[in-house]
């Protein structure tokens, strides 16, 4: 009698733990995909290409709905508030960010932290005070925030450093132009202070320093500036329009040197139009920023974290050897 | 007393959670103003006519921003691809957008894009590439803005005329005839057999005689069209007397060739375009084009502009004077040497 009582019991047990097993199953498969809103600055440019299909991929493995924001120029944190409130409408429970320009980000920032979780991308948020102008020589300070990106403070000196290395180790009353991407922006003041650091004490002279402003004729604005041996473009549209109309591998008699990160970027390299590129690896910064939401939107007590993404140099020769070709294959 | 610390527990969830969903009002702030999230998709990013087309929509939505009004422009292309058009516009759709403004990659093909945008609710105006009017007439927020392809052919074939009547040197050969070649769009594509038929068509009904030596297809393309032509300029030589091209690309790239091979300008053949590009205006004025046919792109992207704020602003859209309810067709014009001048000029 006490036997059956058991049996019965432990079937019971059995029986409830398969229909809750079952039960499970089924609402699992009936939830919703979380949903990760994209928001770049001008999303339709060709040099976010790579990092799209990073995160495309990326979130088709993680069972993600993503949205890429239809944006245009993010001028300043309100614009990009207004753009991050509208997908909060739109019931999005985790955001991508490339910060904008302007100290009031940080902020802006900071309040969204409070809501939902984010992860920022290509850099860090800009600081009031740091930069060329700040007297600051140290590197530059981290928000806090999780951020998948390169070493921009590396990229700009790595791109010095070639140019260096390419006049044998001096560039004795050389000139040279640096044309960086946003002002108040956290790549542009590392890239440039990287430049900067690479150059000094080589013997050349930095003649002009301009930063892109939207609908800024790039062209117009170097013709008109004292002519230069070097230009360094630290921005990917700057880089485009000035490699496009560079003649013989030159623009105006100056070699150019740039980061980039558009197949354009890579085209004008292999025609000769640009002497060097630095490419930051943007599949990697697509794809890491998904893995990182995706482990905080599984479980809530996940603590974001920050991932350095690669960069690399690239010459016209290099293109096609294995390595090159392999850390370009995004960019097709 | 089980009951009074059940109350107590009910009061106390009941104002935390109204407490909550203050807090969350507060966050959200009332805004003053409306958005246009205006959605531009274009075939190709590579197409010279088209990124000064978008330029120009872009700069009028702008400047039809008001403190009430903000209006954001997304454009992006399809990298000439019909399914990449149709993906891109899906994402477009679901990240929020008021207004699509297509330029298809396929003109036969924009049912995936009239679908999901019909299923949204998101009107589209199609433009440059004319959707087959049986797909137009699907849902009554579709138009299309752009040109009549076979008036840009008429006005070409009438400039080339007028200047082989005035320029008999044209014929080199002094044969009567006039050896042509032909730089066509893409095999079968609506515009490109429109502008190169009704282009011949009125030469030839203007008593022209021609002997057509070759046409290549060059994709719209300058580099292309270069690298066919030196082919034919090393096949031809120089008993090429005429050079008809479907657009000012593939003509600047015939330019281009000749530049080239290293031949005299006044052995080159007489060079025709289409679409009035900055580039083309200048070659026109320097005389290594003899004329090319003003595509007003000002035009269609101020009737774009007006009608994507009037739709979005549900204002009757009678004043835009519709064909059919349906198409805005802008009026081609022709330049040659007298008149490109006034086409150089920064155009309002």
């Amino acid at each position: 009698m006490k036997k059956s009582k058991i049996t019965i019991i432990v079937a019971e047990l059995i029986l409830l733990a398969l229909a809750v097993f079952f039960v499970r199953k089924i609402f699992e498969e009936d939830v919703p995909q979380k949903r990760v809103a994209v928001i770049v600055e001008r999303s339709g440019d060709k040099r976010w290409d790579a990092l799209f299909q990073g995160l495309k991929h990326s979130a088709d493995l993680n069972n993600l709905h993503l949205i890429i924001c239809n944006t245009d120029d993010i001028k300043n944190a309100d614009d990009e508030k207004t753009l991050i409130y509208e997908q909060l409408d739109n019931n999005v429970d985790a955001f991508i960010i490339c910060p904008a320009p302007g100290s009031n980000t940080l902020q802006m920032l900071q309040e969204l932290n409070n809501e939902v979780p984010f992860v920022l991308i290509t850099e860090d948020v800009y600081i009031a005070g740091e930069g060329k102008d700040s007297g600051n020589d140290a590197e530059y300070t981290a928000s806090g925030f999780p951020v998948i990106k390169p070493d921009n403070y590396q990229m700009g000196y790595k791109l010095g450093e070639e140019l260096v290395k390419n006049n044998g180790g001096a560039l004795d009353g050389k000139k040279i132009g640096i044309y960086a991407g946003r002002e108040k922006t956290e790549a542009t003041v590392s890239q440039v202070k990287g430049v900067i650091d690479a150059l000094s004490g080589t013997g050349c002279e930095i003649i002009w320093e301009y930063y892109y402003l939207e609908n800024q004729n790039v062209c117009s604005l170097v013709d008109n500036s004292q002519r230069v041996d070097y230009i360094c473009a630290m921005d990917t549209d700057v880089l485009d329009i000035l490699g496009e109309e560079a003649v013989d591998g030159k623009y105006d008699g100056a070699e150019i040197y740039g980061i980039g990160s558009s197949m354009k970027s890579v085209t004008l390299l292999d025609y000769g139009q640009i002497r060097c590129l630095v490419v930051p690896d943007g599949y990697d910064i697509g794809y890491e920023s998904i893995m990182e939401l995706a482990k905080k939107l599984d479980n809530s007590f996940y603590s974001l974290e920050s991932h350095e993404a690669d960069a690399k140099v690239i010459y016209r020769e290099d293109i096609f050897s294995d390595d090159v070709e392999r850390f370009l294959y995004s960019y097709e | 007393m089980n009951r009074l610390i059940l109350k107590k527990i009910t009061a106390f969830v009941l104002i935390w959670g109204m407490m909550v969903s203050l807090a969350g009002c507060g966050s959200r702030k009332h805004k003053s103003y409306t958005t246009l999230r205006v959605g531009v998709i274009t075939y190709t990013q590579n197409d010279a006519f088209i990124n000064a087309l978008t330029d120009c929509l872009k700069t009028e939505l702008k400047s039809m921003e008001t403190a009430h009004m903000k209006i954001i422009v997304s454009i992006r292309s399809a990298d000439d691809d019909q399914e990449d058009q149709d993906e891109v516009a899906a994402e477009m759709i679901d990240a929020g957008c008021d207004i699509l403004c297509v330029n298809l990659v396929d003109r036969t093909a924009p049912s995936k894009i009239i679908r999901n945008a019909r299923d949204n609710d998101i009107p589209v105006i199609f433009f440059n590439r004319e959707p087959v009017m049986d797909d137009l007439m699907q849902w009554d927020k579709l138009y299309y803005v752009g040109c009549d392809a076979k008036q840009s052919g008429e006005m070409q074939g009438e400039i080339a005329a007028d200047y082989i009547n005035e320029h008999p040197e044209v014929d080199r050969n002094r044969d009567g005839k006039i050896q042509y070649i032909l730089l066509e769009g893409e095999a079968g594509h609506q515009d490109a057999i429109s502008r190169t038929d009704s282009s011949v068509k009125t030469l030839i009904s203007k008593d022209i005689t021609l002997e057509k030596l070759s046409y290549q297809f060059a994709d719209w393309n300058r580099g292309q069209a270069e690298n066919r032509m030196t082919q034919l300029i090393s096949q031809y030589g120089n008993s090429i007397e005429m050079v008809i091209s479907n657009n000012d690309e593939m003509a600047l790239g015939a330019v281009e060739a000749y530049k080239k091979a290293g031949y005299p300008e006044e052995e080159w053949p007489v060079i025709f375009g289409i679409d009035g590009l900055k580039d083309a205006l200048e070659a026109v004025e320097a005389g290594t084009m003899q004329g090319t046919v003003y595509n007003d792109k000002e035009d269609q992207a101020r009737e774009m502009a007006k009608l994507a704020v009037d739709i979005f602003k549900e204002t009757d859209i009678e004043s835009h004077d519709l064909s059919l309810g349906r198409y805005y067709v802008s009026p081609y014009q022709k330049v040659d040497e007298s008149s490109v001048e006034k086409f150089l000029k920064p155009r309002q």
